[in-house]
């Protein structure tokens, strides 16, 4: 008996004990951030509409607007019914703060330069495009690293029966701009899980099931046939797992600010490539489409549409260079680039960035293929081409979908993996580089090519992207995919065969007819002298 | 006595044992007399061919000589141009195809196509001489030779490759094998003039009007025999000759282009005014007109035989000519060789008036002479010193109007328009082909405002090229060019990379030329190619005009 009291009171107290605890647990959790006020655009809503009447203000129509820029665009006065603006930002999450280290300054000295390459490559470019995956640009192409079959993420990882979102295909050139936040990321990321990109746009309110959209060869043929035609890596990750600001930081300085997506009113002050190439006496530049050389991080503008190209061209947030003119000058508007290939003055490194037509959603992907493809065609068609390598790369994954799990170097990234096409007549036809590289990597070439130091930790461990070159076979030909004259009615035409008989067999049986005719005449004009 | 042929005459001699020595002396003199025409064949025709001749290359092509050419180089089988010319355009394609054959052997170039005309063009003037001496005689003959020869009309055309001067070789021609058939009817012969009179039409087919004038010409011309038989034989022929055309195209399938030209043709709008052709009167000579007025005065009054062709042809074409909207400075080269003759009969006439009338018969004749070679060196003088540049001028007008492409009379002459529209080509047109060829890829495309220059810059450039300036409306174009429905789009998608911009096709369509120039501006257009050429401005400075201008844009 007394052991059955005892045995009943140890459960008892076993039961109290768990239920304390999951109290205590309960009571321990950190409440959950409060959500954010939206709001659904109706027909006929402006934002300054919007901030009248729900805000109590119309003045506040800037706050908004800068809330939900990434989704409106460049111009405010274009609203979609339907759409979800952010009236009041609920509280951010708790950043996911990675334990493994910051990447740091190197101490290395300067690289060898790599010989072959030097002696090819005399012209770099790089052009940066914006938001999408590996898997999104290319998750169907042939031998590529692309979506696994039966490849699909859940709904909410954090219930098992929520159902899942397949990969398929986009049927539009245009879509909705996704939330592509560090936090976003990493909640995507999930410690390596990748089962949050769903969820995640589902929690800014966003359509989930977008993130796992594709495009393929059909809406991007240009870039598919660069791809078949010179190298597609698809082992590139972006460099932070993040957003635009941190990862066009990596690419410049082979670090980020650790400021998240937020410039500082005094600036960021990191040592960049083009410090080094400036150290070095190797010409650089850096071409912005429709600059605005008003731009920097002083003056920041959220109603100017160019605002963007502050976060896009770090340089401009560096007080070290918007300080110098000489140093700004280096930054111009891309229209220089054509002068300067037309010109035979290209400077040895040139990073490019696209403004408008970026392919940022929701931009039309069409038309940034397009211009992108006229950069590179005008590359071609100049005389630098023949000792050229253009990189054509994505800053980061814009939120989109990628099954393949970044490795963690450090406490940044890697991040997704980004699209990246090398283009060079030394590059190797039709060749998938599965190397894993990432925007330093691009530094790291850079720094083989000209014998410079690395910058940090990262681009000094980087791998350096030669294997997608091959300097022994000759240089080739620029190729460019036949473009149909959309505007153009096909002029028509008889074959040349047919007119070819024809007109020699009439022509053979005339001359025989004149000559005929001719002699006869001639005959007759004889005999008939003789007879007189 | 001695006046049949030498060895008859010789044996009558022989047998009658007399009269040797005069035989002797008359075959001399009749072989001196036949030497002495034969020599004086051979240094006219010698003349035709060195002003034909000379610097004949010295310019490039001008858009039709393009066309032509190009055409003949996708017949002769060059892929590259197979591909920017299709095989059928507008016209008929004998020339085309003797030009093909002639590309077969030299290759791809701009010399040989114009040597072909240039044979065409010496033909003439041996054709106009045969004419000459079988309606009139010898000294008709050379004269019409000479007059040909040395005439800066048929100068100027036989200098191009244009299909009317091949058109205009077997226009004579007909009429050759129609003055042997005049002086003695035969059937062989009236064939072979109905076979001329098609192979006249498969050069172009403007030559069908020798049809009408040469039935007017049977109907009226009551002393020329025909049997039902001939007539319904040189019918056949004709048809047969001409039908290389209309089954070329059945047979290849061009009909439907075949129809759309057709009705473009009838839907022109008057590119000249009524007084045009007065322009082409200074090029044949004044002097030969004037004599030519003569001449058919005394046809008219005679109305033998080829008198009533010639002037019903004389009729049919230039009423033709002046009623259809379209005119071109070489569409009357056809007359060249009845207006001749008509000019060496007249001046024959004159002299031998003059013979008669004087009373010292041997000094008249050293006049009349003299007077007839005054007249002729006149009469080229005056024709050969009309022009502004060039070893052969023209009037500015004239050089206009070879562009049969042009259907816009330019308001005023803008600046760099002669360099543009030149005698005997283009001087602008080989230096941007090469430019183009040079550096360009191969599968770059050209926007102009005009389809001269694209035509051009196919052609030497070996690159295609599009005109803004053709109409999108099939009824208003010709159906062989390809209207550029939305260049904008074009210019976005990087499907046109570079645009050109020329002064002639400016001053010609100053609406397109601005709107060119406002996708210049709007592109990034970068200037990479100036063809800038100096201008005498009225205060004594010089200036450089641009001629052609080509920017590469970038959207």
């Amino acid at each position: 008996m007394t052991a059955v009291r005892l045995a009943a009171a140890c459960l008892v107290s076993l039961v109290l004990l768990l239920a304390g605890s999951g109290v205590a647990q309960a009571a321990n959790s950190p409440a959950p951030p409060p959500p954010p006020i939206l709001y659904t655009v109706k027909p006929g809503d402006t934002l300054s509409t919007i901030a009248r009447d729900q805000l109590g203000d119309p003045g506040r129509w800037r706050e908004i607007y800068r809330l939900n820029r990434s989704q409106i665009g460049d111009d405010p006065n274009i609203l979609y019914t339907g759409e979800i603006l952010i009236l009041i930002p609920g509280t951010p999450r708790p950043r996911v703060v990675s334990t493994l280290p910051p990447p740091q300054a190197s101490h290395s000295g300067p690289l060898p330069i790599d010989t072959g390459a030097a002696s090819h490559i005399k012209h770099v470019f790089v052009i940066m495009q914006e938001n999408h995956t590996f898997d999104n640009y290319f998750g169907t192409y042939p031998g590529a690293d692309g979506l696994p079959i039966g490849a699909s993420v859940p709904i909410d990882p954090a219930r098992t029966a929520g159902g899942t979102v397949k990969p398929y295909h986009l049927s539009a050139l245009r879509t909705q701009d996704l939330d592509h936040s560090q936090n976003s990321a990493r909640a995507a990321f999930d410690g390596g899980l990748m089962d949050g990109f769903v969820v995640t746009q589902q929690h800014h309110n966003l359509p989930g099931s977008l993130a796992l959209g594709y495009y393929n060869g059909t809406d991007l043929p240009y870039y598919w046939y660069l791809a078949s035609n010179y190298v597609l890596a698809d082992r590139f990750f972006s460099s932070a797992i993040g957003g635009s600001l941190a990862n066009h930081q990596f690419w410049v300085a082979g670090l980020d600010s650790n400021q998240g997506e937020t410039i500082p009113a005094q600036g960021i002050q990191m040592t960049t490539i083009f410090d080094r190439l400036q150290g070095a006496g190797v010409s650089w530049k850096f071409y912005v489409k429709n600059y605005d050389p008003q731009l920097d991080f002083r003056h920041l503008d959220p109603t100017n549409p160019r605002d963007s190209e502050v976060a896009w061209v770090p340089l401009l947030t560096i007080p070290s260079v918007v300080d110098d003119p000489t140093k700004r000058a280096h930054i111009q508007d891309l229209g220089n680039l054509y002068q300067d290939l037309v010109d035979g003055t290209a400077p040895a490194v040139s990073y490019i960035i696209q403004g408008g037509t970026s392919e940022h959603p929701p931009g039309h992907v069409g038309n940034g293929e397009n211009a992108t493809m006229g950069i590179i065609d005008s590359i071609m068609r100049s005389h630098a081409w023949n000792d050229s390598a253009i990189v054509l790369t994505w800053d980061d994954w814009g939120g989109w979908y990628d099954h393949v799990v970044p490795p963690q170097v450090d406490r940044e990234g890697y991040g997704f993996r980004v699209p990246t096409l090398i283009i060079s007549p030394y590059a190797r036809k039709g060749y998938i580089l599965h190397q894993t590289a990432d925007f330093t990597s691009i530094l790291k070439f850079i720094e083989r090519l000209h014998g410079l130091a690395p910058l940090t930790t990262r681009d000094q461990a980087a791998s350096d992207l030669m294997a997608a070159f091959d300097f022994q076979q000759p240089p080739r030909a620029p190729s460019r995919p036949q473009v149909a004259s959309a505007g153009v009615v096909p002029a028509r035409g008889p074959s040349a065969a047919r007119l070819l008989e024809m007109y020699g067999l009439v022509s053979g049986l005339a001359v025989l007819l004149l000559l005929l005719a001719g002699l006869t005449e001639r005959k007759r004009r004889a005999r008939r002298r003789s007879e007189l | 006595m001695a006046s049949g042929p030498f060895w008859t005459d010789l044996k009558a001699a022989l047998r009658r044992r007399y009269g040797l020595r005069k035989v002797l002396e008359s075959a001399a003199g009749r072989l001196i007399r036949r030497a002495t025409f034969f020599v004086a064949v051979g240094i006219v025709l010698l003349i035709a061919v060195a002003l034909r001749l000379l610097n004949l290359d010295r310019f490039g092509f001008n858009s039709d000589e393009a066309v032509y050419a190009g055409q003949a180089a996708a017949l002769a089988g060059h892929q590259d141009y197979a591909q920017l010319f299709g095989v059928f355009r507008a016209h008929p394609l004998l020339v085309h195809f003797i030009v093909s054959l002639v590309y077969r052997i030299t290759g791809v170039n701009d010399v040989a196509p114009r040597l072909v005309s240039v044979a065409f063009g010496v033909g003439m003037v041996a054709v106009g001489g045969a004419i000459g001496t079988v309606m009139r005689g010898r000294r008709v003959g050379l004269l019409t030779m000479l007059i040909i020869a040395v005439s800066a009309y048929p100068v100027m055309v036989s200098r191009q490759l244009l299909l009317d001067g091949p058109m205009a070789f077997f226009f004579a021609l007909t009429l050759l094998f129609l003055a042997l058939y005049v002086r003695q009817p035969r059937g062989l012969t009236l064939y072979a003039a109905a076979c001329s009179a098609g192979l006249a039409f498969l050069a172009k087919e403007s030559a069908i009007l020798m049809v009408p004038a040469v039935l007017a010409f049977f109907l009226l011309a009551r002393d020329v025999p025909l049997s039902l038989r001939d007539f319904a034989i040189s019918a056949f022929v004709y048809l047969a000759t001409i039908a290389a055309f209309p089954v070329s195209l059945l047979v290849g399938g061009g009909t439907r282009v075949a129809q759309e030209f057709f009705v473009w043709q009838l839907l022109r709008r008057p590119n000249h005014d009524p007084t045009f052709y007065l322009s082409v009167v200074p090029s044949v000579g004044i002097p030969v007109v004037a004599l030519a007025m003569v001449g058919l005065v005394i046809a008219l009054r005679r109305r033998q035989g080829l008198d009533v062709l010639i002037v019903c042809l004389t009729v049919v074409v230039v009423a033709f000519f002046e009623l259809w909207p379209v005119k071109g400075f070489q569409y009357l080269i056809p007359l060249v060789t009845p207006v001749a003759l008509l000019a060496a009969d007249g001046l024959v006439s004159i002299t031998d008036s003059l013979i008669r009338a004087s009373k010292h018969a041997r000094f008249s004749r050293r006049l009349a002479i003299a007077s007839a070679g005054l007249a002729l060196v006149a009469t080229s003088a005056v024709a050969l010193g009309i022009g502004s540049s060039g070893v052969i001028g023209t009037p500015a007008a004239a050089i206009v109007a070879t562009d049969s492409d042009q259907t816009g009379d330019p308001s005023t002459t803008p600046a760099g328009y002669a360099f543009t529209a030149g005698t005997g080509g283009l001087e602008a047109s080989r230096p941007v082909g090469e430019w183009i060829r040079k550096n360009t890829l191969s599968d770059s495309e050209f926007l102009t405002i005009g389809p001269s220059l694209a035509n051009i810059i196919q052609f030497y450039g070996k690159r295609r090229a599009l005109a803004l300036s053709v109409s999108p409306n099939p009824l208003h174009r010709n159906p062989t060019y390809q209207p550029v429905l939305n260049a904008d789009l074009m210019l976005r998608t990087n499907a046109v990379q570079y645009l050109v911009y020329d002064s002639y096709s400016a001053a010609r369509t100053p609406f397109f030329a601005r709107r060119l120039m406002a996708f210049v501006h709007k592109y990034n257009g970068i200037l990479v190619y100036a063809d800038l050429q100096p201008v005498q401005q009225a205060n004594g400075t010089t200036s450089y005009v641009p001629i052609v201008l080509i920017y590469e844009v970038h959207p």
